[in-house]
């Protein structure tokens, strides 16, 4: 009997289910825990519970939105205002990160010694240095560096440039610009299928088709087409100057300016050494192989380098544009009326009710990042080396 | 002679190499002379109030006069000695655990992970064998950044080292828990964390936190997520014979795991690690959003007393060359080391 | 036979002591204070008047004063006070943990907080009211003619929604930019980020020093709001609720009857007004029903001075502020500050 219960001990996979259940049930036990004296602390401080906040009246204002919002509308409503917020400046900085850092990153390994001293002194200065210190300076450089409404800017009297923001024209009423995207989908697909012809008639006659000038003009030139003409057919509110300000018309406020330009440069220094690294890692054989196949420099550094660096690049660059998503949240620290700042700021303080805030903007942050490593992961699998 | 053929190649090779080199001299000499001026020809250096500075330079007065400040925060100006002494201690400790020339490995490392944080800790807080009692709330400036970093790095390290160990186990609950813990913390914004842990954690337990700890707390949790990935980097570059071998000696998982696995996947793992930590001591300048003055916030703060009012920009100058150089040095601590793994692998 | 009785006279002392005891309500938050031996108060991050540390850390303001003077009440010693500041955000989580036994930091008492918050307002000992400051160059007098200007406030703050509404009614329309923190919108505004920064007049007063060039700035006199402020607890525990409403009435009431700091030793010995006589704790046992010494009030006023002498030593006339007292008159003098007699 004692031998049986023994050899049951002694079973490999009777303690592995015993160490786990033991950790499981650790872990249940303190997550209980800390969830029953939350609950009984906020009875016992008569704090209030529940999501119906979310569809109380705001009542708070926000300089920058891009989804229509007034103070009348909901909670939930500005939750949304500051997800969009974190959307815009994070997908932009991403986009312009990536074209910063891949300039940087080559001209780093540059033959000229003044581009390389350069970049490389750009690429130390920004890694050491908290993004904190950045946003503050960009904004107070910023707001600093542009003149005051009365001697604003301006150009064609319909934009402004002033302290306050870029004025531009904006659409009277609705979204027109709707169609830009839909024109920018038309513009992908019409690329993907002429690829594939350029491709299939390659492999038949040998000829080259040059897709790349082509594929561009295809997916800049149909949405431009579509936005000229939807810009000369809707009515536009134009800025106008008014007593303390310009009125009408869309602005871009500088707490924008200042959390695009500090995420930018510094994701940019980032970015930069993982193209440097992932083109580092082409192998010398590859260029001279290349070169020997007849293949010109351009086509060189297209069809042989850059696919095989971006191997090596896309993992750490997912990791920096899921850095970049997060960084947004330090827009809260100059006003910019992003989801922390909005929702864990404003909103936390009309309501009070900070796990519920706190929990829905961790589920926020957790599922837009989610969505990003999904989509590099697909891009990933993609582009990896098909071994046979 | 050899000047102009080295600038010839380096610099002028051809006709876009030429535009370039003379675009980067024009932006260095736009931008460099005012910079110096503005920095040293021009800025005040001398004095004790805001009369001192003018206004084409920058006002170095400011920093001087607010310096203890920034340096200790209002920790008693008797007893500032003791953050020399800690400061001191971690820099020793630091060096003979980090460079490579030293002897005595064995010993530094457990000095550094085991024994200075008491000693710190005593030398800092105070209250027995002699020190005074000094309250957490009035510590700040400097002292207060490095302390955070140095805690929240020596706590998270042996709970990155267990949730790495944990996501390449075989057990699948365990495995489950710590990856979900990992990309928990990974996945959120440490400001977040910090307003988290700052505002949850009175609630959830039943006994109040100092709020220096909370952020500490905070800090840890998210460092300790990104430790675990540069660990487990480590773990996976560590062959798989070394686990086979260990198990043929008959070790068991843990003796196996600690005796032959860590100490390889560790070093390995070394720079990764280097670059968590200097990560780290980036972010917790984001404590002044919960109203701890670290270095920047109490720079920040500084700027706002109506006595030096408007001289921020030398403030966060200040903050950021102290950054830099910290950071800057722990990165090529970092990078010789990345080297050296290299070159001892191609061997 | 003696046995006995010593020991019934001991069970009756017993029970003697225990009703004693027993006439105390239990207040957990004083007997945690005195246990403590400080009081933990929380104000605000950096307020000139109001709660301000200076570059050695030592606080001074009005809200602080009442730290203070409550801090003398319950244990004798103004300077037993421990201060906590605290940011707009965190003011609520720290005082709803137990992490201060109270709040003294300009924060406006309203409906909902009262109502969602589980906080209780414990009295008035600033009539603040909302307004702006703005730059003389900009030739405003009145907030009605600042149609299409820019607004800096903090974020959370009543002030943020106060200003909202007070537009959207008159059909204005004002862009408000929120800060997480006063100072940043202060160092906005400075930076002509805004036309205009929103607070109370008395916070404006002293925010006003965080400006570049002071006098370039003009503090608006019409107010568009309402905003008592005063000190705020948990929750909870009457009789220490009864303790801060008390301390703050006796550093009225004392102003009303002319104690001072100066005078109270004085006015002790020699009065023959009962309701002096019963603040100084002469007449009756209060203190002592109250869980305090009889002294209570009598320690509050001699180390920290009536309403009157706190209010000109930090926000009045002794003080850079400046701030005539307004709304924070006494009632007898024109002004809306009251106490409920001590009778």
């Amino acid at each position: 009997m004692t031998a049986a219960l023994r050899r049951w001990f002694y079973d490999a996979r009777v303690r592995a289910w015993i160490s786990q259940a033991a950790v499981a049930g650790a872990m249940f036990g303190t997550i209980w825990y800390f969830v029953a004296n939350a609950s009984e602390n906020m009875v016992k401080a008569g704090i209030a519970s529940g999501f119906d906040f979310l569809w109380r009246t705001s009542g708070i204002d926000v300089p920058f939105k891009i989804v229509d919002y007034t103070p009348q509308n909901n909670i939930v409503d500005l939750l949304w205002v500051g997800v969009a917020n974190t959307l815009l400046v994070s997908l932009l900085g991403m986009a312009l990160a990536t074209i910063l850092g891949f300039l940087i990153g080559i001209a780093r390994l540059s033959k000229n010694f003044l581009l390389r001293g350069l970049a490389t002194g750009f690429v130390e200065f920004v890694r050491n240095i908290p993004l904190l210190l950045f946003v503050f300076f960009w904004y107070f450089g910023v707001i600093r560096a542009l003149p005051p409404p009365r001697d604003s800017f301006g150009a064609f009297d319909t934009f402004f440039l002033n302290n306050r923001g870029l004025y531009v024209p904006a659409p009277t009423e609705g979204h027109p610009f709707a169609a830009v995207s839909v024109a920018f989908a038309i513009g992908v697909a019409l690329f993907l299928v002429l690829r594939a012809w350029a491709v299939k008639r390659q492999a038949a006659t040998g000829k080259i088709f040059p897709i790349w000038a082509a594929g561009t003009a295809l997916i800049v030139g149909v949405p431009l087409a579509a936005a000229i003409v939807v810009a000369l057919t809707t009515s536009w509110s134009v800025p106008v100057r008014g007593g303390f300000n310009f009125r009408g018309g869309f602005v871009l406020v500088p707490e924008f300016v200042a959390l695009l330009a500090a995420l930018v440069t510094y994701t940019a220094g980032f970015v930069a050494e993982v193209v440097r690294g992932g083109i580092l890692a082409v192998g010398k054989g590859q260029k001279e192989a290349a070169a020997s196949l007849g293949l010109t420099p351009g086509q060189t550094l297209r069809l042989i380098v850059v696919p095989q660096a971006l191997r090596v690049m896309v993992p750490p660059m997912t990791s920096q544009y899921l850095n970049l998503l997060k960084n947004s949240s330090f827009g809260a620290a100059i006003a910019y009326p992003e989801i922390v700042s909005v929702f864990m700021g404003s909103a936390l303080n009309a309501t009070g009710q900070a796990i519920e805030i706190i929990a829905i903007t961790l589920a926020i942050y957790l599922v837009a990042g989610l969505a990003v490593s999904m989509f590099m992961n697909w891009y990933n699998a993609r582009i990896a080396l098909v071994t046979r | 002679m050899k000047a102009l053929a080295w600038a010839r190649a380096n610099l002028f090779a051809t006709w876009i190499d030429a535009a370039i080199t003379l675009a980067c001299i024009w932006v260095v000499w736009r931008f460099l002379p005012p910079l110096l001026d503005w920095t040293i020809f021009k800025a005040a250096w001398l004095g004790d109030d805001r009369s001192a500075c003018s206004a084409g330079g920058a006002c170095w007065v400011f920093i001087r006069a607010r310096f203890d400040q920034f340096m200790y925060g209002l920790y008693p100006a008797a007893q500032t000695w003791r953050i020399d002494i800690a400061g001191a201690l971690l820099v020793i400790l630091g060096v003979w655990a980090g460079w490579r020339r030293l002897p005595g490995k064995r010993y530094a490392i457990p000095a550094v992970l085991v024994v200075y944080p008491f000693v710190g800790i005593w030398l800092l807080l105070g209250g027995f064998g002699g020190l005074p009692y000094v309250e957490t709330r009035q510590w700040g400036g400097l002292m207060l950044t490095v302390f955070m970093t140095v805690y929240a790095g020596i706590f998270a390290f042996p709970l990155g080292v267990l949730l790495a160990l944990g996501r390449q186990s075989n057990l699948p609950v365990i495995r489950t828990i710590s990856v979900a813990f990992i990309e928990f913390w990974r996945g959120v914004p440490i400001i977040a964390v910090i307003f988290l842990a700052s505002l949850l954690l009175p609630l959830i337990l039943p006994i109040n936190v100092d709020r220096l700890i909370r952020a500490v707390v905070g800090l840890t949790l998210v460092i300790a997520a990104y430790m675990a990935e540069a660990i487990r980097g480590g773990l996976q570059a560590v062959p798989k014979g070394q686990y086979e071998a260990a198990a043929a000696l008959g070790l068991g998982y843990w003796r196996a795991t600690i005796l032959i696995v860590l100490p390889q996947a560790l070093r390995i793992s070394l720079p990764a690690l280097a670059n968590e930590f200097i990560a780290l001591s980036k972010n917790t300048t984001l404590v002044l959003i919960v109203s701890l003055f670290d270095l920047l916030g109490i720079v920040h703060a500084a700027s706002a007393d109506p006595k030096w009012v408007g001289y921020n920009v030398e403030g966060y100058v200040f903050a950021g060359t102290i950054f830099w150089f910290a950071c800057f040095a722990m990165s090529r601590w970092s990078a010789s080391l990345e080297r050296r793994l290299g070159a001892a692998r191609s061997h | 036979m003696f046995r006995r009785l010593a020991a019934s006279a001991a069970l009756m002392l017993c029970f003697a002591g225990a009703a004693s005891a027993q006439q105390l309500t239990p207040s957990p938050t004083l007997d945690a204070i005195k246990a403590r031996g400080h009081l933990e108060c929380g104000v605000h991050l950096g307020l000139p008047g109001f709660s301000f540390a200076d570059d050695k850390g030592v606080w001074q303001g009005i809200d602080v004063d009442f730290c203070k003077a409550l801090a003398a009440a319950i244990l004798g010693d103004a300077t037993k006070v421990k201060y906590t500041p605290t940011s707009v955000q965190q003011r609520w989580p720290i005082l709803q943990s137990g992490q201060v036994d109270l709040l003294s930091r300009n924060t406006t008492i309203t409906f909902s907080r009262n109502a969602s918050l589980g906080v209780n307002f414990l009295g008035i000992n600033f009539y603040e009211g909302q307004t702006f400051i703005v730059r003389k160059k900009a030739n405003i007098s009145k907030p009605d003619e600042m149609d299409g200007a820019t607004v800096c406030v903090a974020a959370g703050s009543t002030e943020e929604k106060q200003a909202t509404d007070w537009f959207a009614e008159r059909g204005k329309k004002v862009t408000i930019v929120n800060f997480q923190r006063n100072d940043d919108a202060i160092a906005a505004y400075d930076a002509e980020r805004c036309d205009a920064y929103t607070a109370g007049f008395g916070a404006l007063a002293g925010q006003r020093s965080k400006l570049k060039a002071p006098d370039d700035h003009v503090i608006l006199t019409q107010l568009i709001s309402n905003d008592p402020q005063g000190p705020t607890v948990r929750y909870g525990d009457e009789r220490y609720q009864a303790v801060v409403r008390w301390v703050l009435n006796g550093m009225i009431a004392a102003e009303h009857f002319g104690i001072t700091s100066k005078n109270v030793d004085e006015m002790r010995r020699s009065s023959t007004n009962g309701e002096v006589r019963r603040i100084l704790g002469v007449e009756g046992n209060f203190g002592q029903m109250l869980g305090l010494s009889n002294d209570w009030l009598y320690n509050a006023i001699k180390q920290v001075g009536n309403y009157g002498e706190s209010y000109e030593r930090t926000v009045g006339m002794d003080s850079p502020l400046k701030l005539p007292r307004g709304p924070n008159q006494l009632w007898t003098k024109g002004g809306l500050l009251f106490t409920s007699p001590f009778q």
